[in-house]
């Protein structure tokens, strides 16, 4: 599969950061901390939870990059140290999560209100804000980040079949709390 | 990706205020991070090649002047030869190491380098869909 362009300065830069790049260095972050630090947003629902731990990944990135044999795995590598710093911060704060028919019901008293388009999108942003954290992973690593089923499953540390179904499952109770058929 | 996933997509790209300013702070501080630990691996680089001159000197001198020195065992030669052989690897193993690596990016550098003017190239020969 062809790269992109992103994809290669992305990976010229961990190169130049492996031999020391401050500058290079310096990009990268410019680069990816916005999309960390959504992720991280997503999962936690905190802005002061998202910088936290954003900048612990960059620690884990900073210690870890040296060690880093393959420089295209960079992106879901990050995303592995995001990742982990969120479990740690969620199992520290100890959330529950959020009750699936809890999520349906009360959807589904409002989704036929939802007429225009960015009714529709706030609808959906606000259903997902209630779904668990580990949902919100998922759906962020797929829907906003757009790392392929093998990728997130490397992130997330769990079977590739299990982030399909997970996915299949948290978009079915979307879907159902929309009310689509 | 149908409907559904497309307004997924959209939604998750709203929400939540990213703040410019404080994500350049947290650059600047990670940039300084970064540094510091180049820092402390260029210590420990430099600590390690002083220990292994110092052992050179030292083993060497027990070596070769051993007679001035006083030291007339055969074991008291041979071990000051076995340091000093060993601090000499030691010098030149973190040397090569440093050789290969840093060979190693250098070509991994060329090839992504090319890769990029290859992606620039071929975007530019793209007709424009304008």
């Amino acid at each position: 599969m062809a790269k992109s362009r992103a994809q290669i300065i992305d990976e010229l830069l961990a190169i130049k950061c492996q031999q020391g790049d401050k500058e290079a260095f310096d990009e990268l972050v410019g680069r990816w901390q916005e999309r960390l630090w959504y992720y991280a947003f997503q999962v936690t629902g905190s802005d002061a939870a998202a910088w936290d731990i954003v900048q612990e990944t960059w620690i884990g990135i900073i210690n870890g990059i040296r060690k880093l044999e393959d420089v295209a795995a960079f992106p879901h590598w990050s995303f592995r140290i995001l990742n982990n710093k969120c479990a740690d911060w969620l199992r520290k704060e100890q959330l529950q999560s959020r009750l699936d028919n809890e999520l349906v019901r009360q959807s589904q008293n409002q989704s036929h209100e939802a007429r225009n388009v960015d009714e529709r999108i706030d609808f959906v942003r606000t259903a997902i804000g209630r779904l668990a954290a580990d949902q919100r992973a998922l759906l962020t690593l797929r829907y906003r980040e757009g790392f392929n089923t093998a990728q997130i499953a490397d992130i997330l540390r769990i079977p590739e079949g299990t982030v399909k179904s997970r996915l299949h499952r948290t978009v079915g109770k979307l879907r159902q709390a929309m009310g689509h058929e | 990706m149908d409907e559904l996933e497309k307004k997924i997509g959209i939604a998750l790209r709203k929400g939540g205020k990213f703040d410019p300013a404080k994500a350049q702070t947290l650059r600047k501080e990670m940039v300084e991070m970064f540094e510091e630990k180049l820092r402390i691996v260029y210590w420990y680089a430099k600590l390690w090649l002083i220990i292994c001159i110092a052992i050179c000197c030292v083993a060497g001198g027990c070596f070769g002047f051993a007679a001035s020195l006083g030291i007339r065992g055969t074991w008291g030669m041979i071990a000051s030869a076995v340091f000093f052989l060993l601090a000499g690897q030691g010098m030149v193993t973190i040397k090569l190491w440093y050789w290969i690596m840093n060979n190693k990016l250098n070509v991994l550098k060329e090839i992504k380098q090319l890769q990029l003017q290859i992606a620039e190239m071929a975007g530019k020969n793209t007709p424009s869909t304008d």
